[in-house]
């Protein structure tokens, strides 16, 4: 028997009721995340902390990660957002084989990407002997090479976040701006890149914290000198191998520079 | 399409654009100061024409001459890009740029030509002050009304200078009561322009209201040109009719009588001879429950099919033949027991028919 009066009280137990299956594995998940850093929390040795900081190794690594980090984000800046522009807004033929070969370096190995590096811009490279001939200029293992390492591994991040966001943005005000006698650059300049600004910047931090950490390219294209290419997480690697100790403190202060960078944008560019 | 011919016209254009399964073939001709509405169906291929003459879409042949200044011929392999035209355009949705206040949307135009930043905003202010908006020149777009961003999109394609003003539904997004009005200012500020316009909509009061001459396009060709007026009193198609809320019959005449293509016969009052129109306004025909005897010559049994209220009046829409639409009182309604399905005579006078050749 059926009686009607009973069909709402089901509809609304069924409307309360939360999807389990997908909030247990988003925790277990949060979990896997979430647990490595703990693990780096508790076994710290926090007496050693203040000590392993105060020596000048650390803050000569940190700022040059920094640095080179910043300087891989300008560079991803002046390079990324035009190619952005130009997969989304220009009608070129093969188009797919540009968007493969400039998101390539996401899923290269950095390390394979660091050897890639040394063939074209090596003393014995492609580009690299010509280099040195021409203008005696040799890149590898010097500061800049952990800037051309970094930023070969970090642009894909910043261009394809750019571009999404050009995306969602209607063409048709480049139609516009051409009728009111506006070029395509002036355009690009006062129209485009205003209203693309939030996801220029979600994209450079997102290429900024890649840089930061990038590790496989920088220690095979540009060595691990300290001071000139030695970045955090080279040095991080090296300490592991004689001092754990050290290399954990490393790892703390590298999250929680990361953290606090991330965070600190967040408020101020990347909520929607 | 030769009205012009004679009089220097200011835009001579032979749009042809051909895309899969359906193709655009329409020419249109504006003088200075003149405004010329496309008026069609959705899908007629109006705001094709108007991106055509833009520059942001290429004929396929034909061409666009503007002050006597070719700007796209396939023929003869020259195209002129959209931003050497000297073409305004101002978009239905108004596309003013999101990020910019409504000064800087109108100065954009200026600066884009590498006006000084100074110059170019007082030429914004004085604009947007021709417009009404001076207290509005700090606002973003997000801020304005449909109205008001209306009135900056316009000030935006006029600041410009431009030869030829091209609207594209200028009133569409607008509500029913801001229209009226915008509308009315609209036709002030093309008093004003010395240039040509052409504009595109699918409301024939736009059309009667701003333009001096009205092209009506179906299906991408051209099927009715001339005044306003004209379009609107004598239709040549069931659209226009529509449009216009008129009964539009199709017949042969033979001296005062037509014999109509559903094969009603129909007695006018002007003598014609051979394929006519024939218009009848939906008031001017009446509805009784038997049939009538007296001065109406001409009546028909009908079905109504369909009942609706529509402002003070109520729209019959009868199947005869002939098939026609009819504007009752609400107290026809009660008296005669109209609703869908009932049988009832329909009669016209024979004054009431206006009568011209196909």
């Amino acid at each position: 028997m059926i009686s009607a009066p009973r069909t709402p009280r089901i509809v609304q137990r069924r409307r309360s009721r939360q999807p389990y299956a997908l909030i247990t594995l988003a925790a277990i998940g949060v979990a896997f995340l979430a647990l490595p850093l703990v693990g780096l929390l508790v076994r710290a040795p926090w007496h050693s902390v203040p000590h392993k900081l105060a020596s000048g190794d650390v803050t000569t690594a940190l700022r040059l990660s920094f640095e080179t980090a910043t300087m891989a984000t300008a560079l991803s800046l002046v390079l990324g957002v035009p190619i952005a522009w130009c997969l989304v807004r220009l009608k070129i033929r093969g188009r797919a084989v540009l968007r493969a070969l400039t998101t390539l370096p996401l899923v290269l190995p950095p390390v394979a990407g660091g050897i890639a590096l040394l063939l074209a811009y090596g003393r014995r490279g492609v580009v690299g002997e010509w280099l040195l001939r021409a203008f005696g200029l040799s890149l590898p293992f010097t500061t800049a090479a952990v800037v051309v390492a970094e930023t070969f591994v970090a642009m894909p991040f910043l261009i394809i976040s750019v571009e999404g966001a050009l995306r969602g943005i209607d063409a048709r005000y480049d139609a516009a701006a051409a009728t009111l006698g506006a070029s395509k650059f002036f355009t690009f300049r006062h129209v485009t890149l205003p209203m693309l600004a939030p996801g220029i910047v979600a994209g450079a931090v997102l290429c900024w914290a890649r840089a930061l950490g990038e590790f496989g390219a920088t220690i095979t294209f540009a060595g691990s000198y300290p001071g000139t290419t030695q970045t955090m997480p080279l040095q991080i690697y090296l300490a592991l191998q004689d001092d754990p100790d050290a290399a954990i403190v490393l790892s703390i202060v590298l999250l929680g520079v990361s953290m606090a960078v991330l965070i600190g944008l967040r408020d101020r560019w990347l909520r929607a | 399409m030769s009205a012009n011919r004679g009089v220097e016209s200011l835009l001579d254009a032979h749009l042809t654009v051909n895309r899969p399964g359906w193709s655009l073939d329409i020419e249109i001709s504006v003088q200075p100061r003149g405004v010329t509405a496309l008026l069609g169906p959705n899908g007629a291929g109006k705001s094709t024409a108007l991106q055509a003459i833009a520059g942001l879409r290429k004929l396929d042949a034909g061409r666009v001459v503007l002050a006597g200044r070719v700007l796209d011929e396939p023929a003869s392999g020259v195209w002129v890009v959209p931003e050497d035209r000297a073409v305004g355009l101002v978009f239905q949705d108004y596309l003013l740029f999101p990020r910019m206040s409504a000064r800087d949307n109108v100065a954009f135009g200026l600066r884009a030509r590498g006006m000084s930043k100074a110059e170019a905003r007082e030429r914004a202010n004085s604009w947007l002050s021709r417009v009404g908006l001076a207290a509005h020149a700090d606002r973003r777009p997000a801020e304005l009304s449909g109205g008001q961003a209306q009135r900056v999109a316009l000030a935006r394609a006029l600041a410009t200078d431009p030869g030829l003003l091209l609207l594209d539904e200028p009133l569409a997004a607008l509500d029913a009561a801001t229209r009226m009005s915008v509308r009315t200012e609209l036709r002030r500020h093309l008093d004003a322009f010395d240039g040509a316009t052409v504009v595109v909509t699918h409301d024939p009061l736009d059309a009667l209201v701003l333009a001096d001459t009205v092209i009506v396009i179906e299906d991408g060709r051209v099927v009715q040109a001339g005044a306003p007026a004209v379009v609107a009193r004598q239709p040549r198609t069931r659209y226009v009719a529509q449009l216009v809320g008129l009964n539009l019959l199709r017949g042969t005449a033979c001296g005062g009588v037509v014999r109509l293509d559903d094969g009603a016969l129909l007695a006018v009052r002007d003598e014609h001879d051979g394929s006519v129109f024939v218009v009848l306004r939906p008031a001017a025909i009446s509805v009784y429950a038997r049939e009538p005897h007296g001065s109406p010559r001409n009546s028909w049994p009908a079905v109504l099919t369909s009942v609706e209220q529509q402002g003070n009046a109520v729209r019959l829409a009868a199947s005869g033949p002939p098939d026609l639409i009819v504007d009752v009182t609400p107290d026809a309604v009660a008296d005669l027991r109209l609703t869908v399905g009932a049988q009832v005579w329909l009669s016209a006078k024979a004054t009431d028919a206006v009568v011209y050749p196909v």
